[in-house]
Formats: structure tokens, sequence, C-alpha cells
């Protein structure tokens, strides 16, 4: 197996241009992530935000190559210099956990229920680091502690744990390879509010402790993304129509879109978002919110707005200036 | 109104044990008025609502809505769980037909109109009723609940978590639906919730629910 090729460290860790995700179906094409654009440095974690719908996990499955059957990638995703869609199955399976390790959404489904805790962060121990059974127990038993998790907890079924704890160990089964990249869909959803501050003091811990590791959080959770990200890109319908720094980001938004979606939230008015989503079997060339868009411009609909650069944001707006 | 007239409420613990979740707690839910329950899991917010629904008996005390005890058809209820909502066997039409079997709400021939009158209301498209619950999105499901409570003519919403699952923006279009919704007809609104900052946007008056007990109400913003 080559050596993995760990870049210059200049480089972003992570760059994605123009990715497309499409999964043919019975009906018609499918198009959940249509042209999204992402950069990520080693060390930095980016929350990605948006509502459902938007394309925001099928973005991570793409990353980890972990799509559906029907399922196809087009674009360019780089991770550390390598083209990630180029990619053979065996190297990626190699990458997969290692380099990039992915975390799904739903901690109540993902673990098996038929089997100890210990047992499942353990495995990969020995699966991938081919540990023996009680060094992978010993091993496991201090990544969990890290995670503020009793060692008690590798005695208990899932169904025994609660959401936060059950995120928790799912986290640890992410980083038991020591990924650079770590992918985690939707850590808060169905989790109720004194567990997220769990979940957070994880999240906190983990950056201490791996101060390379990169993180790219899915959550549809805005306080949560505040509270853990360096940068946040926003999404919707398959595009990143923002990504800022996170403290600016929440100053002051610059996509219209992003500036509804905090205006939804209870604390900034509770104001929803006119009309629906658009249709994610329809590709329209133009800005994919200017039917809902307070701001936009006969052209928006039909012109494409590439992201413009303005200090640390990106935003994919024609009008940005002008609103 | 709602009336909790020291309401206790115990679950088995061990072999022997039991745990105290409601320790005489009082609560008043008038009509017209939107109450919020704020705690954290496991402290006995959603228990309270199924001792209202009839759902879970009380160890002792009484709870009576308009002086009737309960649980009564004036109480209805909008869960958080979608799977928890509709018959996932059931395509939605059939879930909303059984309702009009089981209740008197209007004379047969004018079923039609009733269940499209009020899906209107809630902002859903008739033609979402051939599918299956697992067919429709979560705010969609929450709209279809909303519809179904609404039917029954209720006096008075019990949203357990409703919108916990949602996104912002779905979580505020719902939201701003029961207020209106609570506006026309006066209903009294017991919301019950882990999001401080939901309840103090929607809410006229917020209590703490922690030990078994409520802990006297803030104000929300909206009162």
């Amino acid at each position: 197996m080559p050596p993995l090729d760990m870049g210059v460290p200049d480089e972003p860790l992570l760059d994605l241009e123009n990715l497309k995700v499409s999964i043919e179906g019975e009906g018609p094409t499918v198009w959940p992530v249509r042209g999204a654009a992402l950069s990520l440095r080693r060390g930095e974690t980016l929350a990605l935000i948006g509502e459902s719908g938007s394309g925001k996990s099928m973005l991570g499955l793409a990353l980890a190559r972990l799509l559906p059957e029907g399922a196809r990638i087009e674009g360019e995703a780089r991770f550390e210099g390598e083209n990630l869609l180029a990619m053979d199955d065996q190297r990626m399976s190699a990458l997969r956990g290692r380099g990039i390790a992915f975390v799904p959404q739903s901690a109540g489904l993902a673990l098996n229920p038929c089997r100890r805790v210990a047992s499942q962060v353990g495995e990969v121990f020995r699966r991938v680091r081919g540990m023996d059974k009680s060094g992978a127990r010993e091993e496991a038993g201090r990544l969990l502690a890290r995670l503020g998790l009793d060692r008690s907890v590798q005695r208990y079924y899932p169904h025994q744990l609660s959401g936060g704890m059950r995120q928790r160990v799912l986290i640890a089964i992410g980083l038991a390879c020591r990924p650079r990249l770590l992918i985690v869909d939707e850590p808060t959803k169905g989790i109720d509010l004194g567990m997220i501050g769990e979940v957070e003091d994880c999240f906190r811990q983990v950056r201490a402790d791996l101060p390379d590791l990169a993180m790219i959080v899915i959550t549809h959770d805005l306080r949560f993304a505040a509270r853990i990200a360096d940068r946040i890109a926003v999404m919707y319908a398959g595009r990143v129509l923002e990504e800022a720094p996170a403290p600016a980001f929440f100053e002051e938004q610059k996509h219209p879109y992003a500036r509804a979606l905090l205006r939804a939230a209870p604390e900034h008015g509770m104001i929803p978002i006119p009309g629906t989503p658009p249709s994610m079997t329809r590709l329209s060339e133009g800005c994919p919110f200017s039917p809902r868009c307070p701001d936009a411009e006969t052209c928006c609909a039909s012109e494409p707005a590439p992201p413009i650069r303005i200090g640390d944001t990106r935003v994919a707006c024609r009008r940005y200036d002008r609103i | 109104m709602i009336e909790f007239r020291d309401v206790r409420l115990s679950f088995r613990e061990g072999l022997f044990g039991r745990r105290p979740v409601l320790e005489g707690l009082d609560l008043t839910v008038p009509e017209g008025r939107v109450i919020g329950i704020l705690g954290p899991s496991g402290s006995g917010k959603s228990s309270l609502a199924r001792i209202l629904l009839g759902l879970l008996p009380a160890d002792s005390g009484t709870v009576t809505v308009d002086g009737q005890a309960a649980p009564c058809r004036a109480v209805q209820y909008v869960p958080q769980h979608p799977d928890a909502a509709f018959n996932p066997r059931l395509r939605i039409r059939a879930a909303f037909r059984e309702l009009f079997r089981l209740h008197p709400i209007c004379p047969e021939d004018r079923r039609k109109q009733t269940l499209a009158a009020v899906l209107d209301r809630v902002g859903i498209d008739a033609g979402l009723l051939d599918r299956y619950p697992r067919q429709v999105s979560g705010g969609e499901i929450q709209r279809l609940s909303l519809a179904r409570a609404l039917l029954l003519n209720p006096r008075y919403l019990v949203l357990d978590e409703a919108t916990a699952m949602l996104d912002v923006s779905i979580q505020a279009h719902i939201m701003r639906l029961v207020l209106e919704i609570k506006a026309e007809r006066g209903m009294g609104v017991l919301v019950i919730t882990h999001d401080a900052l939901l309840a103090g946007a929607v809410c006229e008056t917020v209590y703490t629910l922690a030990g078994g007990k409520l802990f006297q109400g803030v104000q929300g913003r909206a009162g």
C-alpha cells in the first residue's frame, strides 16, 4: 500500500470545487449536491449548516465515498492534494477511517444494539490497528474516558445509554483510527438540551487533544454550530451559499438565505422563510434561493452567482454589496 | 381552564423502590393563553402531558378540564416524534377516515369539505393524503398532526416537543401557525419543551419543572 501523501502544510487539507452528487432511481434523477465548493485546513472545525434536504449529509457521505447505490459524484474533491474521486476502491478503503472518518447520524441506529460498547469501540482497534482483545479493550477504555465516559460504560449495551452518551461512543469509534478529517453528521439531532452540553464538551476535548484534526460537523442546530465551529458554511439546495469565520458569520450574514435562516431561530424573532425549498430534480443555472429571496433581481434566477471573496468570507450572491 | 391539583406520580425503581417524578404539582392553563413547561429530559414534562391525556394514571391528585375530569376531547395533542403521530401501516387518508368514524365531527356528507378546510388552514396539499407517513417530511407530519387535533375542535392543545426534531425555519412556520390558530379560536396551549429560547419566544408564561415541582413562571417574550 503506498504511503498517504501528507501534502504541504500550507495547502488546504480538503478542497472541493463544483462538487455534484446525482442519484438515479425509478423517477427523475435527484441532485442533492449541485456544485458545492469548500476548503478546510488542518485543525479547523467547519460547521455545515442548512435545512433538511439541503444536501449536507450527502456532501459528507460523498467525501467518505459512502453514497447509496446509483449515486454519481462529479467535480473536484482533493484531500491532502489527492483527488478523492479518482481513487480506486482499495485506496479509498485504506483512507476511510484513517484519513477521513465519517460518524453517521442517529446514534441510536448506528450502533449495533446486540453488542456492548467495549466490543464496538474495540473492534476498530483490533481490525485496523491489529491489537489483541485485551489491548483493544484497554485502548477503547482510555479513549472513552477522554471523551468523558466512565469506564463502566464499556459494559453497557447502546440502549442503556443516553443520547449524548451514544453520540460520544460513535465519536470514539470515528477517532479510533486517528483520522486527519472527522465528518460528524448531526451529532445533536434528537438529543435534549442538557445532553447537547455533553456533546459540546466532548467536541472541545477532542479539539484540545488533537489540535491537527480537522472536523466537518453537519448540523441544523445553529446554536451548537456557533459554539463549536471555527468556520460556518451554509448549504442550500446542494450549494454552499456562504462560508465565513464563525464569529463574523453570527455577527453579520452576507447571503440573504443565511440571514433568513438565522431570523427563523426563536432568539431572532422566529420569522419563517417564505415559500418552499426548490425541487431536487430540476437544476437551474441561477441562484437556488432567488424564488424566495426578498432582494432578488430578475437576473438572479437565470444567471449563476459565482462565489465572491470578501476578506475571509465567500458568498455566492450577485447582490450582496447592494443589500 | 385546565387545572392540575396536588398531582403526584412516581415510577417503580429496582425491586421495592419508587422514584418520585411529580411531587404535588399544581398548574393552571387558562383558555386563550400559551403556557410553557420547561425542563430537562427525565424531569417529568411528558409525564405531565400523558396524565392530562389519560395515557398515564397519576398516583394521586386531580386534573380537570373546565371543571370536568380529564381526559376529555377538549384537549388534543401533537407529539414529538413523527413516528408516534400516525399509524405507519395506514395511508394518511385512512388515518383521517378513522378519526371521522370514531368521533362525531360532522355529518357524513360534509366530511370531505371539513377535512379540506382544515388541511387548507394548516397549509397541507390534499395530495399528501394518499401517502404513507414515512413518505412525508417531518414538518408535514407535524402539520398533519395539528390538522388532526384541530378537527376535534379542541379548547386546549398540548404540544409535546412538537418541533424538537425540525429545522429552525420549519419550527418557525409551525409555531407561527399554532399561534395564529390559537388567536382565531381562543384555545389554551400547553407547550412542553426543553428549549428555553423557544418557550420564551412563544409562551406568555413559562414554568420550569425540576425535582418534581413547578417553579414560578417567568413572563415570556410573547406575554
